[in-house]
């Protein structure tokens, strides 16, 4: 009896550790779109302001675009020159990534282009990687 | 999809270097200020480089560097909007102004790179912006509202990174011209123009 109680825990939490591995990969991945769409992003969307100095969702500028930034390998965006520090920082874009980078870029990554004191709210840098978040192709913002 | 914006871009202004009339100066609004306290601020650069460590001078250089391609691709988005025939003639005279500013913040970011014994980057041959959405006044506008909104976080950002403060105060200076820049836009978009206290 003892043992079969034993043994569901512990199934249990091997199963719970791989899913939240899966989810992990699957949001990393950019691969939850639902889950992504229901977020509320409306302040997210209202702090990029911010990013709007040198960002775009949807095309190059001064800094890289910003669609489909969850999953990509950090300096792979296509057409843009990235400076040598965050091509090999080996970086791939995940909500934990982005929230280490947004809150201090130069410390996270010395070198980079992305000259930004950074963001010192936790609560305005979760918002804001909410947005990201949903900044899949179709997207009417990446148009 | 974004469509590709050629841009071809003048080359920098040597007006502000000339005297004006007491009048035109007052009708120019004191264009003048802001290249000349930010050529000032920098003058004294030379002699504190050699006090900072090549690493924070290199911090800087890149700081001054982004910029200079942020200011660049402002000067191109003027002109897009100028030359996009959306734009009623004081609304032009507003943005050709602003433009002037870009360009002049371009003269003395330069001169700062320069003077920390290094090139400013060169403005790109091709700017993309979203010329399919820009179909009136008010599109043109708000379009150059948000690139001013996102320039004063852009400087605000960048401020606090600086080694040598001449910079910092430099850079400051160029904030509170973009964020007039911002009101000035919102107020003719019939918006609020200063809609808080404190920006980030």
């Amino acid at each position: 009896m003892i043992c079969r109680r034993v043994m569901s825990v512990f199934v249990y939490c091997i199963l719970s550790v791989w899913n939240n591995g899966i989810y992990a990969q699957e949001q990393a991945l950019g691969l939850l779109p639902e889950v992504q769409k229901t977020i509320p992003v409306q302040e997210g969307k209202s702090h990029y302001a911010m990013c709007l100095g040198c960002h775009s969702p949807g095309y190059n500028r001064t800094g890289p675009k910003h669609c489909g930034v969850f999953g990509r390998l950090a300096g792979s965006q296509e057409g843009y020159q990235y400076s040598e520090a965050l091509i090999t920082s080996l970086l791939r874009w995940n909500r934990h990534t982005l929230d280490l980078f947004l809150e201090a870029p130069t410390k996270i990554v010395p070198g980079t282009s992305m000259t930004f004191a950074g963001i010192s709210d936790a609560g305005v840098r979760a918002q804001l990687i909410d947005y990201l978040a949903t900044l899949a192709p179709g997207h009417k913002d990446c148009e | 999809m974004s469509k590709l914006f050629s841009q071809q871009v003048p080359a920098p202004s040597t007006s502000t270097l000339e005297v004006p009339s007491r009048r035109s100066f007052f009708r120019s609004g004191g264009q003048l200020t802001l290249s000349a306290m930010a050529l000032t601020m920098l003058s004294g650069l030379n002699a504190k480089v050699a006090t900072a460590s090549d690493k924070q001078t290199m911090i800087d250089i890149q700081i001054i560097n982004t910029a200079i391609a942020a200011e660049h691709e402002a000067v191109a988005a003027y002109q897009l909007g100028a030359e996009s025939g959306l734009l009623s003639t004081p609304i032009l005279n507003v943005a050709v102004q602003f433009q002037g500013h870009h360009k002049e913040h371009i003269d003395a970011l330069t001169k700062a790179v320069k003077s920390l014994g290094a090139e400013a980057v060169d403005p790109l041959a091709k700017y993309l912006f979203p010329v399919e959405k820009l179909k009136s006044e008010t599109d043109v506008l708000t379009f150059a509202a948000s690139l001013e909104r996102g320039a004063v976080s852009a400087y605000a950002g960048a401020i606090p990174l600086f080694e040598q403060r001449e910079l910092s105060k430099a850079a400051a200076s160029i904030l509170a011209d973009e964020a007039m820049h911002w009101a000035v836009l919102r107020q003719a978009l019939g918006l609020d123009p200063v809609p808080g206290a404190f920006f980030s």
